[in-house]
C-alpha cells in the first residue's frame, strides 16, 4: 500500500546531535538571547561556585580592614566591619536568586494551574480572573511591601509577598494561551478520541502554551529579584544576619560618600542580574514567538 | 440496507445556536440511520448542517447548542450519556478524523505518540505493545516504514501522511463507526482518491461503518452506499447512491449533480446553483430552496414540504419529487 506522497516527507533524519544543533541556531542568532545568556550564567556561575571564587567568609569581622576601597587584596573592598564586600555579594547571591527562584517555581505550579482552570473552563474564568484583577490593580512593589509587612520580615515571607504579587500575572498569560489553545483542531480530534479534560489540558493543551510561559518565567525571575532587593532594603525581607543584595544596599547607604562601592557593587550585580534575565526573556520571545519579532537592521 | 436495527440512528435531530431568536436553527429536524458496515455520505454546501450534525453525534456541540430529538447507537441513547461513558464512545466505538490534516495533530508531540496515548486511554496494554499496535496501524493506512515513522513530529509529514494519521488514531480500536468530516477537502486531488479508496479497504478490514461528510458528489459516486442531501439544516433527499445520481428526486440533488465538472462536457463553464443559501434570520416562508429552485411553482413558497418516501426507499423533501422522474427535467 506504498503511496507516493511518502515521497515529500523527510527522507533521512539527522542525528541527535544534528538536531540539537538546528535547534539551537535560531537562539545563538538573537543577540538578545546571546548577551542575557551570557550575564544571567556569569551570575548563576559566580552563585554555584562561590567557594572557588572566594575564600573569605560573609560575615567574617576584621576591624582592621574597614572601609577597604576595591585592592588586590579586597578585590571588591571592606564594609564599615571590615568584611569582604566580594564574599557577601557572592553569598548574598544565594539569597536572592534563591527567593527569585521559589518565586518563579510557585509561579510555575500555581500560575500555570490557575490559568489553565481559568482558560479551560469558562465557568472558573470570571472568578479566578476577578481575583486575579484585584490583586493586580495594587502596583506591585507596594503589595509586596504590604503583604510583607502583614505577615513580618522574613525569607519566607518576601517570597510569600511576591508569589501574590506575580501567579496572578502569570495566570494572565497562561490563561490567555489556554484561550487559543483550547480552539484548535486538535483539542477537538483529542476529544473526539475520548481524552479526559485533565488529559488534554496536560497533554494538548498546556505544552502548546509553553513558549509564552517560559518567556513570563523570565520576567519573573528579573522581578522578583529587584523586588526582593526593595523589600530587604525596606527591611521587610530576610534579616541582616543573611547578606541579601538589597541589605547590602540598604546597609551601604549609611557610607554612600566615603564608601560607594557598598551599595554599587550590589547595585551592579542586581542589574546584572535583572538585565540579563529581561535580554534573556526578550531573546525567547523573539525566537519562540516570531509574531512579535521586531524588525532587525 | 438489512432489516435489523441500524448501527447509528438519527431521529428529528434539532440543533439551535440561538434558541428563541426566530433564526433557522443549524440543523432542523434531521432523520437517518447508518447500518453496520455501511457508508453513507452526507452531502450539501457549507452551511447545510452536515458538520453540526457530525458534532451532535459525538456530542461535541458546545454547551450552548440546544440540541433535541434522538441518537441511538447500537440501541443506546447518546444524548442521555454522561461525561465518563462518552469518554468509552467517543474514539472506542465512534472515530472521528477532521477536515483540516495540517492543524488536527498536536504539534508538540511525535505521531507514535500520539497514537498510543489514544490507544492506551481506551485498552489497558503495555507501552511495548501499544508502540507495536501503533506501527501496524500505520502500516493499515499505507505509511510506509512505520517503525521509524513514529517518531516523526506532524511537520515532517504531509497533508496526505497526516491524515493517513488521523485516520490510524480514529480507526486504533476498532470503532464500530467512523465519521469523516470532509476527509479530502484540504488535499490534491491524487491524494483525495488514495484516500477515499484507503477508507473503503479500511472499512472491510475493520468491519467499520462510515458516516462521510463531503460536498463533492464525485467523492459520493466513488465510496458511497447510501446518500444523505442537506440543504439549510434539513434533509432534501435521502436514498441509495444509485438512486441519488440516476433519477434525484430533489432538484437540489440535481443541480448538485449538473454543477460537479463533466470530463466529456465541452462547456467552459460549469453549471451553478443560482443564488446562495437562504439567510438563516429571514428564511422564506416554503420550501427553503424554492428561491433558487429551477421547478418552483407558486405552492412552493407557502408550503413547506416535509420529506417523504418517493419511490423503493428514495425520499424527497419535494412537493414535486414524482413529477421529476418523468423527464420533466430543466
Amino acid at each position: 500500500m506504498a503511496a507516493p506522497d511518502m515521497l515529500d516527507t523527510v527522507g533521512e533524519r539527522p542525528g541527535a546531535l544534528a538536531r540539537v544543533r538546528a535547534g539551537a541556531a535560531p537562539f545563538l542568532r538573537n543577540r538578545a538571547f546571546v548577551t542575557g545568556a551570557v550575564l544571567f550564567g556569569f551570575i548563576v556561575f559566580a552563585t554555584a561556585a562561590t567557594p572557588l571564587l572566594t575564600d573569605a567568609a560573609p560575615n567574617e569581622l576584621s576591624i582592621r580592614d574597614r572601609f577597604q576601597p576595591p585592592s588586590l587584596q579586597f578585590l571588591l573592598g571592606t564594609d564599615n566591619l571590615g568584611r569582604d564586600m566580594l564574599a557577601r555579594v557572592l553569598y548574598g547571591a544565594r539569597l536572592s536568586l534563591g527567593i527569585g527562584l521559589s518565586v518563579v517555581l510557585i509561579n510555575a505550579l500555581l500560575g500555570v494551574a490557575l490559568g489553565a482552570l481559568a482558560g479551560y473552563y469558562s465557568r472558573l474564568d470570571d472568578i479566578l480572573m476577578r481575583i486575579a484583577d484585584a490583586l493586580m490593580a495594587f502596583p506591585a512593589v507596594l503589595l509586596a511591601i504590604g503583604i510583607a509587612a502583614a505577615l513580618g520580615p522574613s525569607a519566607v515571607t518576601a517570597v510569600v509577598a511576591l508569589s501574590v504579587v506575580y501567579v496572578p500575572r502569570t495566570a494572565r498569560v497562561v490563561r490567555s494561551s489556554v484561550l487559543v489553545v483550547r480552539e484548535l483542531d486538535f483539542v477537538q480530534a483529542a476529544r473526539a478520541g475520548g481524552a479526559t479534560d485533565l488529559r488534554i489540558l496536560r497533554r494538548h493543551v498546556l505544552p502548546n502554551c509553553l513558549a509564552p510561559l517560559i518567556v513570563q518565567l523570565s520576567f519573573v525571575f528579573a522581578y522578583a529579584v529587584l523586588s526582593e532587593a526593595v523589600l530587604s532594603f525596606l527591611g521587610l525581607g530576610a534579616p541582616p544576619t543573611v547578606p541579601s543584595w538589597g541589605i547590602l544596599i540598604s546597609e551601604g547607604r549609611a557610607y554612600l560618600r566615603e564608601a560607594p562601592w557598598l551599595t554599587i557593587v550590589p547595585g551592579i550585580a542586581i542589574a546584572i542580574t535583572a538585565l540579563g534575565l529581561n535580554l534573556l526573556g526578550d531573546g525567547l520571545r523573539d525566537v519562540l514567538d516570531p509574531r512579535m519579532k521586531v524588525e532587525q537592521g | 440496507m438489512k432489516a435489523d436495527a441500524p448501527l447509528l440512528s438519527i431521529r428529528d435531530l434539532v440543533v439551535d445556536f440561538a434558541p428563541g431568536s426566530g433564526r433557522l436553527p443549524a440543523v432542523d429536524g434531521v432523520s437517518f440511520d447508518i447500518g453496520a458496515r455501511e457508508l453513507v455520505c452526507v452531502v450539501g454546501e457549507s452551511g447545510s448542517g452536515k458538520s453540526v450534525s457530525a458534532l451532535a453525534v459525538m456530542g461535541l456541540l458546545p454547551e450552548t447548542a440546544a440540541v433535541s430529538g434522538a441518537i441511538s447507537f447500537e440501541g443506546r441513547d447518546l444524548r442521555a450519556l454522561t461525561r465518563r461513558q462518552w469518554r468509552s464512545v467517543r474514539g472506542q466505538q465512534i472515530g472521528m478524523i477532521f477536515q483540516e490534516p495540517m492543524t488536527s495533530l498536536n504539534p508538540v508531540f511525535p505521531i507514535g505518540r500520539q497514537l498510543v496515548e489514544t490507544l492506551r486511554a481506551h485498552e489497558r496494554m503495555s507501552l511495548r505493545a501499544s508502540r507495536d499496535r501503533a506501527a501496524d496501524l500505520l502500516d493499515q493506512v499505507g505509511i510506509p516504514s512505520p517503525r521509524q515513522r513514529l517518531d516523526d513530529y506532524p511537520h515532517q509529514l504531509s497533508g496526505g501522511m497526516r491524515q493517513r494519521v488521523m485516520i490510524a488514531i480514529a480507526l486504533s480500536c476498532s470503532p464500530r463507526l467512523l465519521i469523516a468530516d470532509e476527509p479530502t477537502t484540504a488535499l490534491d486531488v491524487t491524494i483525495q482518491g488514495q484516500l477515499l479508496d484507503l477508507l473503503n479497504d479500511l472499512r472491510e478490514t475493520f468491519a467499520t461503518a462510515i458516516l462521510l461528510i463531503t460536498h463533492n458528489m464525485g467523492v459520493v459516486a466513488e465510496v458511497a452506499d447510501r446518500v444523505v442531501v442537506m440543504y439549510s439544516g434539513r434533509i432534501a433527499e435521502q436514498a441509495d447512491v444509485f438512486s441519488i445520481f440516476d433519477a434525484p428526486r430533489h432538484p437540489y440533488t440535481e443541480g448538485l449533480l449538473a454543477s460537479t465538472p463533466d470530463l466529456f462536457s465541452t462547456e467552459r463553464r460549469l453549471t451553478t446553483i443560482v443564488g446562495s443559501m437562504p439567510n438563516p434570520a429571514a428564511p422564506p416562508p416554503g420550501c427553503l430552496f424554492a428561491p433558487r429552485c429551477p421547478l418552483a411553482l407558486d405552492m412552493c413558497a407557502r408550503e413547506r414540504p416535509e420529506l417523504r418516501s418517493v419511490v423503493g426507499g428514495q425520499q424527497s423533501a419535494c412537493l414535486r419529487a414524482e413529477q421529476m422522474a418523468m423527464g420533466d427535467k430543466p
